[in-house]
């Protein structure tokens, strides 16, 4: 699971609202860098979909500091920023909601987000 | 004068007046035969002969096989034919045919009145074939086909002509035929002589009058409501056919049992799709895999069409990820989720080198922030959905997560499956709820001892096929069925049939 991936990712637990179940706290026990091609327009369009301070709560996970202010007009930013969302692959791991509690596993680097059915 | 000489003067004599006789009685028409000289005058002749000429020219165009060009190489080449028009009545080598001709234009029409007018005919004919000989052109010695009535009166146009009657014991007969003259033949002349035409000096037109005898008009008649019937009973079964369900398949497995429907409305999954959807897929996994790796051609354009660079795609219900190459193919970044773990670990690894991420999660609750992603692919997933609140909501949760201006895709399979080889999967569906059965092979390229999941508990073994056979639920979408739960929530942009399938593609507004 990237940490892209992650931004867009929200509590589905019952009871939980989208405000309340966003963002999940990223808890990594293994990940691994992958580079891959950097381009900044590409960077820059994905930026305005991703929220910047839940990247930067999940970038410190994976040992990545992001300054507090997002800037799109600075390259070297950019450059960072796509190595937090594309790169890095958390491999083992979990994400919590914030709210309930509940622990979603990532095993394998694909993060589980299904309910049991007794939490419906 | 001597005695021979006498003699011989009474012998030439004789001869010349036999000669003469002979030269008499070879003009001389035959029994029932009547020449009447001038029924048409001289510019009733001419304005007759260019009207029939412009007519020739149309052949083509004229109704049925009123026309008949000189087809036959054998006749062509030995001058035994002629072009012509026949008006009431067929004719093909003197065989009358019930085929479809035109009726008497009005020009014959009034030659024919003028024929009864003269007392030539007792009744009207209603019949005409024009025959144009062209120079050197000739007809055979024949008897007119008995099913025409006697008599029979033959118009000349163009120019004089002849015509031999012959008998067998008799001296055949010679006879001038002039311009607007009309040939009566009845009687013997019909019937005992035959009569034909040497080949023509210069060009001349003939117009024989005739009708039909009344048993071979009823015959006809007869027949032509027969074919009609015939014709119109097999449009009928057709019609017929068209409406009425598509006949068994051969295969019972392809018109799937109809399936028992959830009672109860929860939250919870309905204990159907639980059996019969989520467990059947993490059994069948490796097997789906392996015969279901391209993308719908339709469904990679609309990708193609919408998944650009830096754009954030939702694959939801990606089953094995076989729409990855094309939703990625532009730069976009593609985050796949499906119920079934099997199928994501499948799509997981086959395109983790891609921008392309997989997750376990159901497609009811999908577990996305709203508003954040630039287009939705919900392809082959609502079909797996138990209840008409299911598949609206699952509607309602892809719209959800995309922004406004976002596009989706929906594909549902479709009740209505077509015949033939248009029918990828050979189903028909009777019913709207259904178990369709899959068979799981525990042997062969895809399947691995060691990894296979457990299969669910209504799975039976078929010996007779060495295979598991599994039930897989589908709601089949009737036709309009998709388009009116999509159009509720977002802007249809369009709507049609393919692979099987309903699709809609929308814009959230």
């Amino acid at each position: 699971m990237r940490l892209l991936t992650h931004n867009m990712l929200v509590s589905n637990a019952k009871g939980v609202s989208e405000a309340e179940g966003y963002p999940l706290a990223l808890e990594v026990t293994e990940h691994r860098r992958e580079e891959t091609e950097f381009d900044v327009e590409t960077t820059r369009k994905t930026m305005e979909t991703v929220k910047y301070d839940a990247l930067r709560g999940a970038a410190r996970a994976v040992a990545i500091d992001l300054p507090e202010v997002y800037d799109g007009d600075d390259a070297d930013l950019l450059r960072k920023v796509h190595e937090a969302l594309c790169d890095v692959h958390v491999i083992e791991g979990c994400l919590v909601c914030p709210k309930s509690g509940r622990r979603f596993p990532i095993n394998n680097g694909i993060p589980n987000l299904l309910l049991h059915e007794d939490e419906l | 004068m001597s005695h021979q000489q006498r003699r011989a003067c009474i012998a030439a004599g004789a001869a010349a007046a036999a000669a003469l006789l002979y030269w008499y009685r070879r003009r001389q028409p035959p029994e029932g035969a009547t020449l009447l000289e001038a029924v048409l005058d001289e510019e009733e002749c001419e304005t007759l002969e260019t009207l029939l000429r412009d007519l020739l020219r149309n052949g083509s165009s004229l109704p049925g096989k009123t026309y008949s060009p000189v087809t036959a190489p054998a006749f062509k080449k030995r001058n035994q034919s002629r072009e012509t028009l026949q008006f009431g009545a067929y004719v093909d080598k003197n065989r009358v045919q019930n085929a479809a001709v035109a009726p008497l234009p009005p020009a014959l029409l009034r030659v024919a009145r003028r024929l009864k007018k003269l007392g030539v005919v007792q009744s009207v004919p209603d019949a005409c074939c024009v025959n144009f000989y062209g120079q050197g052109q000739w007809l055979p010695d024949h008897v007119d086909s008995k099913k025409f009535e006697r008599p029979l009166v033959t118009v000349s146009l163009g120019s004089e002509q002849c015509v031999v009657f012959r008998r067998r014991g008799y001296l055949a007969r010679r006879i001038r035929l002039p311009v607007g003259s009309a040939l009566r033949l009845g009687g013997d002349a019909a019937n005992d002589w035959t009569h034909g035409l040497p080949p023509a000096t210069r060009p001349r037109i003939s117009l024989t009058f005739r009708r039909l005898n009344a048993e071979t008009k009823r015959h006809f008649a007869d027949e032509t409501k027969a074919i009609k019937e015939r014709r119109d009973a097999k449009k009928a079964l057709k019609r017929q056919q068209r409406n009425k369900p598509p006949k068994p398949s051969v295969r019972a497995e392809r018109r799937p049992e109809a399936a028992p429907l959830p009672s109860e409305a929860t939250d919870k999954t309905p204990s159907i799709e639980l059996e019969h959807v989520r467990s059947v897929y993490n059994a069948i996994a490796p097997q789906w895999h392996g015969t279901r790796y391209k993308a719908w051609p339709r469904v990679a354009k609309f990708c193609l069409m919408n998944c650009g660079a830096g754009a954030l795609v939702a694959d939801v219900g990606c089953g094995n990820g076989k729409m990855a190459d094309a939703a990625c193919r532009r730069g976009a970044f593609t985050i796949a989720c499906d119920t079934s773990d099997a199928l994501i670990d499948i799509a997981h690894t086959t395109h983790k080198d891609k921008r392309y991420e997989c997750l376990v999660a159901d497609g009811v609750r999908l577990p996305y922030r709203s508003g954040a992603f630039d287009v939705a692919l919900n392809i082959a997933v609502l079909h797996h959905l138990s209840t008409a609140e299911r598949r609206v909501q699952c509607i309602r949760e892809t719209l959800r997560i995309l922004k406004p201006g976002g596009r989706a895709l929906f594909y549902a399979w479709a009740k209505e499956q077509k015949n033939g080889s248009e029918n990828r999967s050979g189903h028909q569906f009777d019913s709207t709820d259904v178990l369709v059965p899959f068979h799981l092979r525990e042997h062969g390229p895809h399947y691995n001892k060691e990894t296979a999941r457990q299969c669910p508990a209504h799975a039976v073994r078929d010996e007779r096929k060495n295979a598991t056979v599994l039930k897989r639920y589908c709601h089949v979408f009737a036709e309009g069925e998709l388009r009116g739960l999509v159009a509720g929530a977002a802007r249809v942009d369009e709507c049609y049939y393919d692979e099987g399938n309903w699709a809609v593609a929308c814009t959230k507004l």
